[in-house]
């Protein structure tokens, strides 16, 4: 039984959301369909609490694999997915942050809720696919899939410019993936030239993609890490971002924080630092310059803004940009935490949007200057300000300061300039979060409007509590959670150093006698 | 001197220009509906005249066609000027510029 | 209970206190708040004294490993990072400064906030930041002395803030975390030099692995670490030039001040810097920068206490004061007498701190000395505690100051790394001293009453409906642990006597009980400094030269400020006025606030519109919305063509017509 559901598993998690947005359309009932969504997003994570019980954690492996035909066979394009330490983590976070987002979802979406919560339940379905499949094509439909539901979800409940938002968000993720799809079909022909057949299969690309010469890598480099800066984002394509959020309702903005901005930064981890190591070391100096350049000129930008929700999302760009810089360091402490730093920042910039959605659905502005002084009007309100706060500027014994500190260590050992520039990220960062806890939460109660607001009600108190504990709980257990993600980390840091390809497998849970069947690469 | 079929040929060449010009330059569209029917029936007048240039019943044959598609675009294009003079309360055709680039 | 427990113990209590009282007992009376909290330190501090004096005065170190917090493959090993705690004879001391001195002040403040609602969050902070202090001074590696380093920041910001209903509260907190985030990125820059340097962060490893081969080879990479540890230690300890948010700390509720700004947290650098003292001498660059910034401040500081008229001001720059003479002292190489310092400031300066907020407390938050005057009748416990306090800080001779200070003075002078210019300085600072707390005293305790009865201030919005006008003492809950402070502050200097005194009173102990018992912690330093730079080069007469002229100073300005104060605040205008200028330049702190925030804060600020408006708003978004816009001007020319009018698409055809015609035809 074990072994059947470790086979299907992956495709569980990643149709399940979507049949549940079948019946969730069908429902009739606004608040039916809600608990049904909540209902259906928390069968996810128990699901997907399979893959943490069953995962093998010495392997750097593709487990719980599956490899199905999907197009002819000609094209050698198959329905492939698998999960290793890279993918699980954030498939972990995404099960884990979707229920508590429509959690959320009870009071800040009023209208349509049925096609929220079902679209919301296909953005869902296509994060995971992407996150576990390892055929191009097939992570490419789910790549595009993601678009489509939060173009809609900007677009429909956004603010006041949310089509200007929308559209923007979309145009500048588009043009990103299709130069990413030129980048894939060159691969495409390129493995068919040398090998005489077509495969998009990912672990096949990556010895095809790293034979290339070296000015051919570059090219396919960039057209990938231009895809994948985009939705991280990377300075300077940021400037979508502060408008999504902006304008997106609170489930949007926390799940755009949350989980999709990861994309980007998984992607560049799973894709384009793998795939092109010759050009990620060729390219480092200067992604390494962009993250950090972007550290500081998002903490700049943050702490001049008005609008709470801006802050937040140019403090989005600040703390991503620690990610990339940590990422190209290439060595085991930059990719760690990057990859727990994607974590940390989804726990704390999620928590910070939903606090912010909190008092929007209140007093319907997100202005800095309208509030002040909620402390004594709304004490648990601002027990979990302070505490998402710490996580984002990255006190020790919350997360983010593993992950940051990790990432600096990693970043130090190449250059200690960069590291050094970088940590001033540090200081600003302390900055802009607390003047935005001085603006809203401490401060005399003046405004009279303020007076008549009342402290969480149980249901935000149980998804921000939630959110508070995984803050302080990733800042204590890196090692247990790490643990999952050390091989294979062990094995990127390994294959990037010595610019070879990135060698793995997939692991299918056979149902045959032998309890497990190892697939290598040829198939 | 003309045959009655050249002169019927000649007749819808001047036919189709009259009703090219109405739909080229009327602005209402009722009267370029009409226009349309005078090309019509100057292709219809042309094919008549050729049947009996060539001796053949082909020619005619197509003309009972035309009259038929005549008929239902008359009616199409009637109702659909009807239902636009409704939401528009104009069939002025400068009114209706949805398609400009 | 074997030591381990015992040292985690002593280390989670608090965390379970301020767990306790931040979430369970929101509703409990206060009786119960104040118990729990108190307990919660007082219990650990007898677990401290079972392991200090036990195995720890034996020689051992305690070493225990809670869980492994970071573990990371690293350069073909791994880099372990364990939540490790360890006590050794350094920690010892701190542990028992935190945990005794923290019990006292978590008492009297059950008394002091009797009149706040919602105590609970109080306790529930100063329990968390004792946490975080010991967290400090147990971690057995960089990384969690980082997480009491940055803990201690984070209670120190929500205690500063804690009438957070005033803004100017909020701020100082704000600016009291800022300031120490700058000096926590040296404290974190220090980190990734060592990780690089020795592949580990655990002190003992550091200390094992820095060889004199690797100090020679890598003298650049130690003065860098040096110095990034100076950075840390400036923000923590408020040195110069991070020493900016100390003073404004003081809008904290005054225990804060006693345990967290005088006491505690703020002596964190120089526990750092005794505790790397291994490799901080290795670097005479480094070593001589600490001294010189030390002295600096302690000069820089004292002159601006001469004539701050707020008593928790005029005690807050002489903390910073007294904070650079401990810098003073381990940057001169002598260490223990910065640790001796440090523990007896702990105990004269907590007292200060009570006596004023005893002070404070009984006059209704008024806080202007010029406004008080006579009080030692009506409050003689505090009264007279305050006058041991100060006479112990002035260096009054016999009393605990004077013996920890006068031996950091002589270092100064004729330590490994010290200078007669250091000594010259201090001299002076210590002059200032003497003038600024007689001048406090004096003002506060002695002479005419100049208390107003006409009206209360609630400076911090607390309101308490009690308008009793008569000033009297306060109950034994603050008084008993003014006392017992009063008490330590007379005999806490005598581990640190000086050899010249020692060897008049026929004490033939070799060193002082300070030298003694940090000798194993400071062995490492010593061997370098002595290989490098040959014994210490002072000798009795000096001693004693140096010691009469600083008390004979310290007599002469202590009369000088009674000579002045005698007839009320007034006695100094003739002064101010003379020197006009300077006064006021002096009265505002130098006015470094201000130039901060113009050359600092300000530019910054421009910057970040500037990133804005320019970098986002026109670059970026010019080249975003402006490169589609060029298209389509180019496009817009084409798409007139397609009028939407379909005579006007006939009229087209109608020419391609006549074109195709021509063309077959002709």
């Amino acid at each position: 039984m074990v072994t059947l559901i470790s086979q299907w598993i992956l495709s569980l998690l990643i149709f399940f959301p979507l049949l549940g947005a079948v019946l969730v359309a069908f429902t009739k009932d606004a608040q039916k369909a809600r608990h049904l969504a909540v209902a259906v997003s928390v069968l996810e994570m128990i699901f997907s609490f399979h893959l943490i019980a069953h995962f093998n954690v010495d392997s750097s492996a593709m487990q719980f694999a599956q490899d199905l035909a999907w197009l002819p066979r000609g094209t050698g394009i198959r329905y492939t997915v698998g999960v290793d330490g890279l993918s699980l983590l954030l498939v972990m976070l995404t099960t884990i942050l979707c229920p508590l987002v429509f959690l959320s979802s009870y009071s800040s979406i009023g209208s349509n809720v049925k096609s929220f919560l079902a679209l919301f339940l296909v953005l869902e379905s296509a994060m995971i696919g992407a996150l576990v499949s390892l055929d191009l094509v097939l992570f490419y439909v789910f790549w595009e899939a993601m678009l489509i539901p939060m173009y809609f979800i900007i677009g429909v409940w956004g603010g006041k410019d949310r089509i200007y938002a929308t559209t923007k968000f979309f145009i500048y993720t588009v043009i990103g993936s299709l130069l990413m799809l030129v980048a894939f079909s060159y691969l495409y022909y390129a493995h068919y030239q040398a090998n005489g057949i077509f495969t998009t299969s990912l672990i096949e690309l990556y010895k095809t993609a790293a034979a290339l010469p070296a000015g051919v890598q570059m090219w396919l480099f960039a057209a990938t890490a231009l895809a994948f800066a985009i939705k991280v984002p990377l300075f300077p394509f940021h400037t979508w971002l502060p408008d999504a959020h902006v304008q997106a309702p609170t489930p949007g903005s926390v799940i755009l924080a949350g989980v999709l901005l990861k994309m980007g930064t998984y992607g560049l981890m799973r894709m384009s630092i793998p795939m092109f190591p010759q050009a990620a070391h060729d390219a480092a100096p200067f992604m390494i310059g962009l993250g950090v350049f972007g550290i500081v000129y998002g903490a700049l930008i943050a702490w001049r803004q008005t609008d709470i929700k801006k802050l937040v999302a140019y403090s989005s760009v600040s703390h991503l940009g620690f990610v990339v810089a940590g990422m190209f360091a290439f060595n085991e402490l930059g990719f760690t935490g990057a990859l727990y730093q994607m974590v940390n920042h989804g726990v704390s910039t999620g928590a910070l949007f939903l606090l912010i959605g909190v008092v929007y659905e209140r007093r319907h502005t997100r202005e800095m200057s309208e509030y002040g002084g909620l402390a004594k009007q709304m004490p648990w309100y601002a027990f979990f300000f302070v505490v998402a706060t710490m996580g984002s500027v990255a006190l020790p014994g919350t997360g983010g300061f593993i992950g940051e500190w990790m990432i600096l260590t990693g970043v130090f050992q190449v250059s200690p300039a960069m590291a050094a520039v970088a940590g001033t990220g540090v200081i600003l960062g302390a900055i802009y979060m607390l003047w935005l806890v001085l603006k809203v939460v401490w401060g005399p109660l003046n405004n009279d409007e303020n007076k008549k607001l009342t402290d969480c009600t149980p249901r935000e108190t149980f998804v921000l509590a939630t959110l508070s504990v995984f803050v302080f709980a990733t800042g204590f257990l890196s090692v247990p959670m790490l643990a999952h993600t050390e091989p294979t980390m062990k094995k990127l840091q390994q294959s990037v150093s010595k610019k070879e390809a990135y060698k793995t497998e997939l692991v299918i849970r056979g149902t045959s006698d032998e309890p497990m069947r190892v697939m290598m690469n040829g198939r | 001197m003309l045959t009655l079929p050249e002169l019927g040929l000649y007749f819808s060449f001047l036919m189709f220009l009259v009703g090219l010009a109405g739909v080229m330059f009327r602005k209402n569209i009722l009267f370029m509906m009409l226009s349309v029917e005078i090309l019509l029936n100057a292709a219809n007048l042309a094919f008549v005249s050729a049947s009996r240039l060539t001796n053949t019943m082909d020619g005619q044959v197509v003309m009972f066609f035309v009259m038929a598609v005549a008929a239902c675009e008359a009616a199409v294009g009637l109702a659909l000027i009807i239902s636009l003079y409704r939401t528009k309360a104009s069939i002025e055709v400068d009114d209706l510029k949805a398609l400009r680039g | 209970m074997n030591y381990q427990a015992m040292l985690a113990a002593v280390l989670l209590i608090p965390l379970l206190g301020a767990l306790l009282n931040g979430f369970f007992l929101r509703r409990a009376p206060r009786l119960v708040t104040v118990t729990v909290g108190t307990l919660a330190i007082a219990v650990p501090f007898v677990l401290s004294c079972l392991l200090v004096f036990g195995p720890v005065s034996a020689g051992e170190v305690i070493r225990t490993e809670l869980f492994s917090w970071i573990s990371v493959p690293f350069n073909e090993g791994r880099l372990e990072v364990p939540f490790g705690l360890s006590v050794d004879r350094l920690s010892g001391i701190l542990l028992l400064i935190i945990t005794g001195v923290g019990s006292l002040i978590h008492l009297y403040a059950g008394e002091y906030m009797s009149h706040e609602e919602g105590v609970y969050r109080f306790f529930a902070y100063l329990n968390l930041f004792v946490f975080s202090m010991l967290s400090l001074v147990l971690g057995s590696n960089m990384v969690v002395t980082f997480l009491g380093w940055e803990g201690v920041g984070v209670c120190s910001y929500l205690l500063i803030g804690y009438w957070y209903s005033d803004e100017a509260n909020a701020r100082a907190g704000m600016k009291a975390f800022v300031a120490n985030r700058v000096g926590d990125l040296g404290f974190l820059l220090a980190m990734f030099m060592s990780v690089k340097l020795f592949g580990t962060l655990d002190y003992s490893r550091i200390a094992e692995a820095l060889t004199n081969e690797l100090a020679a080879a890598n003298a650049p990479l130690l003065t860098a670490i040096g110095l990034c540890l100076l950075l840390g230690v400036t923000g923590k300890s408020a040195q110069l030039p991070l020493y900016i948010w100390l003073p404004d700390a003081m809008a904290g509720p005054t225990p804060v001040s006693a345990l967290i700004h005088a006491a505690t947290m703020v002596t964190s650098g120089i526990y750092l810097m005794t505790r790397m003292s291994f490799l901080l001498v290795h670097s005479p660059a480094a070593m001589t920068t600490i001294a010189v910034i030390g002295a600096c401040t302690a000069l820089f500081a004292a002159t601006i206490g001469l004539v701050q008229n707020d008593i928790k001001k005029v005690l807050a720059y002489s903390t910073v004061s007294q904070l650079g003479f401990m810098v003073l002292g381990c940057g001169v190489g002598a260490f223990q007498f910065g640790v001796a310092h440090l523990m007896t400031h702990a105990f004269f300066k907590a007292l200060l701190f009570l006596g004023a907020g005893s002070v404070i407390h009984a006059m209704h938050h008024e806080q202007d000395i010029r406004k008080m005057g006579g009080l030692i009748k009506k409050m003689p416990i505090t009264g007279w505690t305050f006058v041991i306090g100060t006479l112990a800080i002035i260096g009054f001779p016999g009393l605990s100051g004077f013996f920890s200070k006068d031996e950091i003075l002589y270092y100064a002078w004729s330590g490994t790394f010290g200078h007669p210019l250091l000594w010259v300085l201090g001299a002076l600072a210590a002059a200032c001293t003497s003038f600024y707390m007689v001048r406090l005293t004096y003002l506060v305790f002695f002479g005419e009453s100049r208390v107003e009865h006409a009206h209360h201030h609630h400076d911090h919005g607390h309101g308490h409906d009690h308008h009793h006008h008569e000033i009297h003492e306060n109950p034994l809950a603050m008084t008993l642990p003014l006392m017992i402070l009063a008490v330590f502050s007379i005999i806490g200097g005598y581990v640190s006597m000086p050899h010249a005194i020692m060897h008049m009173l026929g004490i033939h102990a070799g060193e002082n009980l300070i030298t003694q018992w940090l000798a194993p912690v400071l062995e490492k330093a010593k061997v370098v400094m002595t290989a490098a730079h040959g014994e210490a080069h002072g000798s009795a007469a000096l001693e004693w030269g140096l010691m009469g002229t600083s008390t004979l100073v310290m007599l002469i300005m202590s009369g000088f400020a009674i000579a002045l104060y005698k007839a009320g605040p007034k006695g100094g205008e003739s002064i101010a006025k003379a020197v006009g200028g300077l006064y006021r330049l002096i009265l505002d702190k130098w006015r470094v606030d201000e130039l901060y925030q113009a050359v600092i804060i300000e530019p910054l600020k421009k910057v970040g519109d500037g990133f804005f408006k320019f970098g986002d708003r026109a670059l970026i978004e010019g080249i975003i919305n402006e490169g589609p816009r060029g298209i389509y001007l180019v496009t817009s020319v084409l798409s007139d063509i397609q009028s939407g009018l379909v005579r006007n698409y006939l009229k087209v055809v109608f020419v391609g017509i006549l074109a195709l015609c021509v063309w077959i035809f002709i």
